[in-house]
């Protein structure tokens, strides 16, 4: 898998306003979509499978969520995005679909399957258990910042 | 031997780092353990001499069998609790 092209800038905002989890959601398809890594139905796909596996995380320092879908034929390059919101809004609870998290940090997924995408997907967890990375996400202004640290730790 | 279920909701495959990290905790414990990694749908069919079920997601379902939550091994939160309960049911 090319790491280097699994983000950029233009896949990251950082001061984002959503009103609730499908907002947030959108925003962050629509990054996707505007760089041309997905089909404007994979979105659609993340929506439909929110609702039966949801997202959220809590982690030590925060909430975050990681929308995805299968993909279909609807990925046309492996990437990430990030969306920060100034609010939090809510998703409910990958562990327990009954439980709510207050979700600042989102990851939108669009990774095609193969033995790469599970390694990646292992280094991936491993930034968010390192709470000095992801107050690092959380406090930052850059942008670029958030780019290299992520694919520093994804390499 | 001890055999081990890791599941999750499937697509991304969060089981696979639930799985690789009780591969390690089993291995740096000295117990030789198999495990099926396969999709929460798919757990029924699977029961067969299996010691301990690892989800990344809540089960309502009681397969009777020792079950663990792995979300501690996706998050980082209670890491060492979740360890030491999986190496109780496997000791």
């Amino acid at each position: 898998m090319n790491i280097t092209n699994l983000l950029n800038e233009k896949l990251i905002c950082l001061d984002g306003t959503a009103a609730d989890s499908t907002e947030a959601i959108n925003l962050l398809g629509t990054m996707m979509v505007q760089d041309g890594y997905i089909h404007p139905s994979y979105i659609g796909a993340i929506h439909k499978r929110e609702i039966n596996f949801p997202t959220g995380i809590v982690l030590a320092s925060c909430g975050i969520a990681l929308p995805h879908a299968t993909p279909e034929d609807n990925v046309f390059k492996n990437g990430i995005a990030v969306l920060r919101l100034k609010q939090p809004v809510q998703f409910h609870s990958m562990e327990n679909p009954d439980d709510n998290v207050s979700v600042t940090l989102l990851f939108m997924l669009a990774l095609n399957g193969s033995e790469n995408h599970l390694n990646m997907l292992q280094k991936l967890f491993a930034i968010f258990q390192q709470e000095a990375l992801v107050r690092c996400i959380q406090q930052t202004t850059s942008a670029q910042e958030v780019c290299q640290l992520m694919l520093d730790n994804l390499k | 031997m001890k055999k081990i279920i890791v599941a999750c909701g499937g697509a991304v495959a969060t089981s696979t780092v639930a799985a690789s990290a009780i591969k390690d905790l089993c291995k740096a414990n000295q117990i030789p353990v198999e495990i099926i990694q396969i999709l929460m749908s798919e757990i029924e069919s699977n029961l067969d001499g299996v010691d301990l079920i690892v989800t990344t997601m809540r089960i309502k379902k009681d397969f009777g069998k020792p079950y663990v939550n792995g979300m501690a091994f996706l998050s980082g939160v209670n890491k060492e609790t979740t360890e030491e309960q999986i190496l109780s049911y496997l000791k």
